[in-house]
């Protein structure tokens, strides 16, 4: 299946234009299927924002898990915007999927100890998204006494 | 030094020199020895110090016979000798601009045979002769050379290496791995270099990305160096980085878009957008409709300077964003 952002964003906001000068979408796309595409695009817009952020070019691996963790956060908080008689539940399934997959794809994120480590010495996050705190300070601990090991000592 | 007398006349109640290619006077050294002289014309006059024992060039010896002719050489022949040796460089390095062009910008090598190009090149360099493509081709062979010497030369200055892993298919449906590396220099600047673009012809399995992977590694000498290999969410790739000893970490971004694209798999949403799809095709397929929308646009002044877009196959991200 393949997704497409740009193509329902535009046709959502030029929606009126669309309908006066080509009235088959009216038979094409029913009141439901409008509602359907405007909420979808509410879980599409923070994944936009977030692939153009992570495409630049110096971004620090240290970014990542908090990046994955605000997007989560950010899909969870989405209020969408449905009529109280709709009970299609095919965007909350979406909701739903999102969360556990990131949950599931993204574990070898967490698990990756450059990346947490990149993470946990950033002093903009430290330990603050750390879930064993006890631990994360013992592996910085250990790499700290491995990197003093292999780094010369250079006089200048 | 039999050959470098042609070029000078010995003063007679002297032991200075004069320069037969340039009326000036030159002393000798002690002893009278000729070195100053000799200094004289291969620095100033560009003749090889081989020269001047054996005609080795064509060069040198046709500078040597014009000076037979003629006893007293004037300044304004040796201009011209000048001015060649300065087009002669000069003409070596715009054929290296244009290699460099070729690579930076990447044209294809038919660009040498570019009407337009041409004409320009001989609006801004009449007595330049454009290189043809075989020539291209060889200045090309030597221009790498000298990029892998600079490459091998960063990589000695680097501590810690990072690299990157992707396979591409081009046009013509031939499969490439894509190597790049990162680092950090001493003065803290990030290095990016494209090491190489190798077309796979076998089966992408982890055994052969292995092999492809490793023998760029060796090439460069840099095993001991690498850290990490950045590389897409396949298996065969994550498999080959493991078995030739080295971390990995996926791609954020291929992990995300995968995270999407199973999202959204519910047969009601690909059917609402399918019917999107049909729409836009039809604007698409349509300039009247297309006419009669922007016309719309501007007399209702909504969202002026947008149009429907369709998804392009071009642009990675946008297929699925």
């Amino acid at each position: 299946m393949e997704f497409y952002f740009y193509l329902i964003n535009r046709l959502v906001l030029l929606k009126s234009l669309v309908i006066e000068v080509y009235p088959e979408t009216n038979n094409l796309l029913n009141a439901d299927d409008w509602l359907l595409l405007e909420n979808l695009l509410l879980f599409l817009e923070p994944y936009r924002q977030l692939t153009d952020i992570l495409s630049i070019d110096n971004l620090p691996i240290s970014c990542i898990i908090p990046y994955i963790e605000t997007l989560k956060k950010t899909i969870l908080s989405i209020n969408l915007n449905l009529p109280q008689n709709y009970n299609d539940l095919t965007l909350q399934i979406v909701k739903e999927n999102i969360i556990n997959y990131l949950n599931s794809y993204c574990t070898k994120y967490y698990e990756n100890n450059i990346i947490k480590l990149a993470m946990m010495i950033d002093p903009k996050f430290k330990l603050v998204l750390s879930k064993n705190k006890t631990d994360d300070y013992n592996l910085i601990k250990e790499n700290l006494k491995n990197l003093k090991k292999r780094i010369r000592i250079t006089t200048y | 030094m039999s050959n470098s007398k042609i070029f000078y006349n010995k003063f007679e109640n002297s032991t200075d020199y004069q320069c037969k290619l340039y009326p000036t006077k030159i002393k000798s050294g002690i002893n009278g020895t000729t070195s100053p002289l000799i200094n004289h014309l291969t620095s100033t006059h560009n003749i090889k110090r081989a020269c001047l024992d054996n005609f080795q060039c064509n060069r040198c010896s046709s500078i040597i016979l014009e000076d037979k002719d003629e006893k007293d050489l004037s300044k304004k022949k040796l201009n011209p000798f000048i001015i060649s040796m300065n087009s002669l460089n000069k003409k070596r390095q715009t054929n290296n601009f244009i290699v460099k062009m070729i690579f930076k910008d990447l044209q294809p090598m038919s660009i040498v045979e570019d009407k337009g190009f041409n004409e320009l090149i001989k609006y801004l360099y009449p007595t330049y002769n454009m290189p043809s493509r075989r020539n291209i081709d060889t200045i090309m062979t030597t221009f790498y050379g000298n990029i892998t010497k600079k490459i091998k030369e960063e990589f000695d200055k680097a501590s810690y290496i990072n690299l990157t892993m992707d396979y591409w298919s081009g046009l013509n449906q031939n499969s490439i791995l894509n190597i790049t590396a990162s680092f950090l220099t001493k003065d803290w600047v990030k290095k990016n270099l494209h090491l190489q673009a190798i077309e796979v012809n076998t089966n992408h399995t982890a055994e052969n990305t292995k092999k492809g992977l490793l023998d760029v590694i060796n090439l460069n000498n840099i095993n001991e160096k690498v850290q990490t290999i950045i590389t897409d969410n396949a298996p065969n790739v994550l498999n080959a980085v493991s078995l030739a000893g080295y971390k990995s970490i996926p791609d954020i971004i291929h992990a995300l878009i995968l995270v999407l694209k199973h999202s959204v798999e519910i047969p009601e949403i690909n059917e609402t957008i399918n019917k999107s799809r049909s729409i836009v095709k039809h604007f698409k397929k349509s300039n009247l409709a297309m006419q009669q929308l922007r016309t719309i646009q501007v007399e209702k002044n909504i969202h002026t300077n947008l149009t429907l877009l369709n998804y392009s196959k071009t642009r990675w991200n946008s297929i699925f964003i």
